[in-house]
């Protein structure tokens, strides 16, 4: 039942938002997203994190004809990414508060994205999957193209639209096979796993692959189907970016996990080394295209290129790795990691679109010792930095620390390669700081206005859950690693 | 309770210290200092009772799950041992003494708070990676204080050049970092955990396969000599000086670059079974020690001259290690510790009198600043190896264990007497000689530098008469280590001591420039060029910026053009197609909103924004999907 409110509150929330008057907008936007995320953290509260398996199970028929179900349930790798959707819309919206024009549709667009989220990720039912992953897809588009920065906005959103609708439906024909490769034919995602309906690597099941890959490997993103990914964040609304890179991307990843893994082992396990390659290929180059970015928005955006890289990594190894360890450490980090950037990238999105409020630019070269004019914001900032680069007791190096484990086992030269991404991506964010927040700042940023409360309303629960994930890395893993345990994944990790 | 059931709060006092501050108190300067100093003051009692304990023979372990994945154990553990307990305390008593000289040293600066802030994150850090008993736990200590000092380098970040020495600093120590990561958790793959003892027993016991160990340990070289700013990692830290005083003389002594020395012998049974890692550091170290003598000759400024003797000194270090003698590093690291954290805060004295630390500005300071001048005298003797300290037989013990390999040898013995050399050349630049004008103006540095100055000249002494008195026996007991005696060696560390004291004494007060000036100078340009390691590592960088950005052009003109043009050849069919007028999303909102009330009529009168047609159409599409779900799951 709680799962089930999670889902849909928020769209509940945005249908009253369209029939009230625009001065109540903000009140019931982002009401709303703290009930749902309340809700949430009820679900987390009552869920059995040591077992991991699937729980809170609801199913409703929905369309018997052909076998569609409309069944929910979360693991251990669903409600993870459910509370990073749920706390990530808080962040969006409060910070949208002063921000936002056209409210009422604005809001409403976040909540529609928020249920779409969050019912892909807590699905069991492949047609409702896709369903989820049309309804979380469609808002950001207008958010982007509506709400965007500049004249390109339309284009970057028309660029976003694109790749996605051609990832969707490859997605969609890859779902299509599996159904109608299971007798009876259903949707039931643990069935068709049940069934194994493609053991092998022929040319069936890696073209389901590519399918999946496509879908997937777009939404991540991995190069080079990544162009959507820049222009998209350059012109989306500062809110729009943070759920964009800290919950969109993570449908590529998860559905990587949930759905490509289980159900074709064999291709993924045939293709497993080219993906990887692909994968480290993809970290370094958007560490590198990223230095070269003038942008900061820009730069943080390729910076997503760089983390995703490690998310397919972590999934290849786990798809590929003799050693049941290694594929647990693998698929382990590739969830961590999806969280731990979620945040990361989360709160680097908000904190440059917070500098952007103030200086009106967000061209590196005309920034500068930012520091030394905001010092909480200079704080905070180098930080999240930090975080993004891996530095130890924070998120991230608990995610990456376990792909590398589980990648040395695997593949090592891919594992150092993947090192060579993490130093790539250190110099750059250097570099970063080295521009924007030291040196002495120019008399126009003297007197930039301080941190306001929603802003650091916004950032705190980010700050204090990148740090806490860094120290304790344990409950997370344990809870993931339950999931790898349960049924539907166990099979093909842990044994 | 015993003396040891509280050790793990020697790093946990100043890491606390350190979230307490960082959680808003650092706003009180005086109250920042205040607490800092007196977390690191209960650390350093608890590190002098833990090392009592451990001399006689008292051992313990203290262990917190970190993480566990896929039935792989990487935990948080402190041990304590000799060789932890023994650089524990170092660590905390040079750090103790040098934040204490930095209460007054770093008074009236407007970042006083952050100052004590970072750096009791960063002394905290640097003991756990001391007590570590984890590889994982030593990993995520060592990256600690790597960021750690970037933070203090680039602490008066607003002076021009200080950021990019920042950027340099830790993009090179973090290079090697990530080599050493590679090692950590390969070993611990292999191993099942991260455990230093469980690891050095499988490495020991032959469980570990033949082909990769060496390999492994060549990597952790490489780790350490990224730390410790041995070639080819070296630049960074003669950039360091950038960083306020007090920092240097940390940074330089008893943390950060000590943590490489100390990587080698924590790590020194696995690098004994991969011998070509054992060979390889004592090469980087003889390298090093040579080129960081050489160019600390050329010197004409005190804080470089003392960067370039500190990569020196260390490299000797590697020596000792690397040609199987681990009481000989960890003694000069001691004894570097000490004396080499004395120089850096008499530096500091000395740049408080003449603003400056350039030697143009010194000469003469004997008479005005007699106290820091003794103390000077006594660690540089020290560092020249003169047989008044600890320093001597640690020198000695290098030389005595590099014995075996002649190049070796001969490499560390010219760095021992060019050692000797500078190091009366800069105490004749500073304290005697022609005064410079600024140095007139100069006078004695307040007591709350000489203080601390003191307690390091005493402790110099100290060490000295309990060297003589037990001949260098408490360290070797505690290391359960010996190393063989040779008078011949000790003779020939003594010869180079006192004649490179006297020749850089005499070059400096008596024949100016008739020895050893004419022949440096003229090689100056290639000595502060570090052999043109410099100009190779700068366009190195340069060649890295170039080619992520020809990157970044072939992703704007490539990958983005593609893009660009399937998205921008969409919205010219979508504008041709769309014959019929509506006015978008917030139209089409307000529309839904208002047609649920007036019965669908009013959204072809609304007139408000012109989005497009294209964003109508995904509109309908988006919404169509939404409603024939619910409507199919409300008709089921």
């Amino acid at each position: 039942m709680v799962l089930t409110l999670v889902i849909f509150v928020p769209l509940a929330g945005a249908l009253l938002l369209l029939c009230l008057p625009a001065k109540a907008a903000r009140w019931v936007g982002v009401g709303t997203s703290l009930l749902t995320l309340a809700l949430a953290v009820v679900l987390a509260a009552q869920f059995n994190w040591h077992s991991g398996g699937a729980q809170f199970r609801v199913s409703v028929p929905w369309i018997p004809a052909i076998g569609a179900n409309f069944t929910l349930a979360v693991d251990g790798l669903a409600l993870p990414l459910v509370l990073l959707t749920t706390l990530l819309t808080c962040v969006a919206l409060l910070y949208s508060w002063p921000h936002a024009e056209r409210p009422r549709a604005y809001f409403a667009l976040f909540l529609l994205m928020e249920t779409g989220l969050n019912g892909y990720f807590s699905t069991v039912d492949l047609l409702l999957f896709y369903l989820f992953f049309e309804v979380a897809l469609v808002p950001m588009y207008f958010i982007i193209g509506v709400w965007g920065h500049a004249e390109r906005r339309q284009e970057a959103a028309m660029k976003f639209f694109l790749y996605t609708r051609v990832g969707s439906l490859a997605m969609l024909l890859a779902i299509l096979a599996l159904y109608l490769a299971v007798q009876p034919h259903t949707f039931y995602l643990p069935a068709i796993i049940a069934a194994h309906p493609f053991p092998g690597a022929g040319l069936v099941p890696s073209l389901v692959l590519l399918g999946f890959f496509l879908g997937f490997a777009i939404k991540l993103p991995i190069v080079p189907l990544h162009s959507w990914l820049p222009d998209a964040h350059t012109e989306a609304p500062t809110a729009g970016s943070i759920m964009l890179a800290g919950a969109l991307l993570k449908m590529g990843g998860y559905g990587f996990l949930r759905l490509a893994l289980p159900t074709v082992p064999g291709a993924f396990h045939y293709w497993a080394l080219p993906l990887a390659v692909l994968a480290v290929v993809s970290a370094i180059y958007g560490a590198a295209v990223a230095m070269a970015q003038s942008d900061l928005k820009r730069l943080v955006a390729f910076t997503s290129v760089n983390h995703m890289g490690y998310v397919l990594l972590g999934v290849t190894v786990a798809a590929y790795a003799a050693n049941p360890a290694d594929r647990t450490a693998g698929a382990v980090g590739a969830m961590y990691q999806m969280v731990a950037h979620g945040l990361v990238t989360g709160g680097l999105f908000l904190a440059v679109g917070i500098l952007a409020d103030r200086t009106g630019t967000r061209e590196i070269a005309r920034l500068g010792g930012i520091w030394a004019a905001l010092p909480l914001y200079g704080g905070i900032f180098t930080l999240l930095v930090f975080a993004s680069l891996g530095l130890p007791a924070l998120a991230q190096f608990a995610a990456e620390v376990q792909i590398v484990l589980g990648a040395v086992g695997a593949f090592p030269g891919i594992a150092a390669a993947m090192l060579v991404a993490i130093f790539v991506t250190t110099a750059m964010f250097l570099w970063v700081l080295q521009r924007v927040l030291y040196g002495a700042p120019p008399p126009a940023f003297a007197h930039l206005p301080r941190l306001r409360a929603y802003e650091i309303a916004a950032m705190v629960p980010l700050v204090v859950l990148i740090v806490l994930l860094g120290i304790i890395p344990g409950p997370l893993t344990t809870a993931i690693g339950g999931a790898l345990h349960a049924p539907l994944l166990g099979p093909l990790i842990v044994h | 309770m015993s003396d040891t059931a509280l050790f793990w709060l020697i790093p946990v006092l100043p890491l606390s210290a350190f979230v307490v501050l960082a959680c808003g108190l650092l706003r009180f300067g005086t109250l920042a200092a205040g607490l800092a100093i007196a977390a690191l003051a209960g650390a350093f009692a608890l590190a002098l009772a833990a090392l009592v304990a451990v001399a006689s023979g008292a051992r313990a372990v203290v262990t917190l799950p970190w993480l566990s994945t896929g039935g792989r154990t990487l935990d948080l553990a402190l041990a304590l041992d000799p060789l932890s307990g023994v650089v524990a305390a170092l660590v905390a008593g040079v750090g103790l003494v040098v934040f204490c000289y930095a209460a007054r040293y770093m008074a009236g600066d407007p970042g006083y708070g952050r100052f004590f802030t970072e750096m009791s994150l960063f002394i905290g850090a640097m003991l756990a990676l001391v007590l570590a008993a984890d590889l994982i736990t030593l990993f995520l200590a060592w990256e600690v204080v790597g960021m750690c000092s970037y933070l203090l380098i680039g602490f008066w970040h607003q002076r021009p050049g200080v950021p990019a020495a920042a950027t340099r600093a830790f993009a090179t120590t973090r290079l090697a970092d990530l080599v050493l990561l590679f090692a950590v958790v390969s070993l611990t793959g292999l191993v099942g955990t991260s455990r230093i003892s469980a690891v050095l027993a499988a490495a020991t016991s032959g469980r570990i396969a033949g082909g990769v160990l060496p390999l492994l340990g060549v990597l952790i070289v490489i780790g350490a000599a990224g730390k410790s700013a041995q070639i080819p990692f070296q630049g960074w830290l003669p950039d360091a000086m950038a960083g306020p005083t007090p920092v240097s003389a940390l940074l330089h002594s008893a943390t950060m670059v000590a943590a490489g020395v100390f990587l080698l012998a924590r790590l020194f049974p696995l690098l004994v079974v991969a011998p070509g890692a054992l060979l390889l550091a004592a090469w980087l170290g003889a390298l090093t020690a040579l080129l960081g003598a050489t160019v600390a000759l050329a010197q004409t400024d005190l804080k470089r001259l003392l960067a370039y003797s500190t990569l020196s000194q260390i490299g000797l270090m590697f020596v000792g290690i690397g040609s199987g003698s681990v009481l000989a590093g960890i003694g000069l690291l001691i004894a570097q510790a000490i004396y080499k954290s004395a120089l850096f805060l008499a530096a500091g004295a000395v740049d408080h009198a003449v603003d400056g630390t350039a030697f143009d500005r010194m000469g003469g300071l004997a008479r005005r600043m007699p106290v820091t001048a003794v103390v000077f005298a006594l660690a540089a003797a020290a560092l020249a190896g003169l047989p008044v300290t600890l320093a001597l037989p640690a020198k000695d013990a290098v030389l005595a264990a590099a014995q075996g390999q002649p190049a070796l040898f001969i490499l560390a013995t010219v760095a021992s007497l060019f050692t000797a050399l500078y190091s009366a050349r800069a105490f004749g630049e500073v304290f005697l000689g022609r005064t410079s004008d600024p140095a007139r103006q100069a006078h004695e540095a307040p007591r709350g530098l000489l203080g601390p100055l003191l307690v390091l000249a005493v402790a110099l002494v100290v060490v000295l008469l309990a060297n003589a008195a037990l001949l260098g026996q408490p360290l070797a007991r505690l290391l359960l280590a010996m190393t063989p005696e040779s008078p011949a060696v000790t003779a020939l560390a003594l010869g180079c001591a006192v004649g490179g004291v006297v020749l850089g004494l005499a070059a400096r007060v008596a024949w100016p420039d008739r020895i050893i000036w004419p022949v440096v100078r003229p090689s100056a340009p290639v000595l502060q060029e570090e052999f043109g390691f410099r100009p190779l590592y700068l366009g190195l960088a340069r060649a890295f910026i170039w080619a992520t950005g020809v990157l970044g052009a072939v992703d704007r003109q490539v990958f983005d053009a593609f893009a660009g043009a399937a998205a921008h050849g969409v919205l010219v069919l979508v504008r041709l197609a769309g014959r019929f007028d509506l006015r978008g999303i917030d139209a089409a909102f307000t529309g839904l909103g208002r047609g649920i009330a007036d019965g669908g009529q009013a959204l072809r009168r609304l007139q408000t924004g012109m989005i497009g047609n294209e964003l109508l159409a995904v509109a309908l599409w988006g919404l169509g999907i939404v409603v024939l779900a619910l409507i199919a799951l409300a008709v089921r």
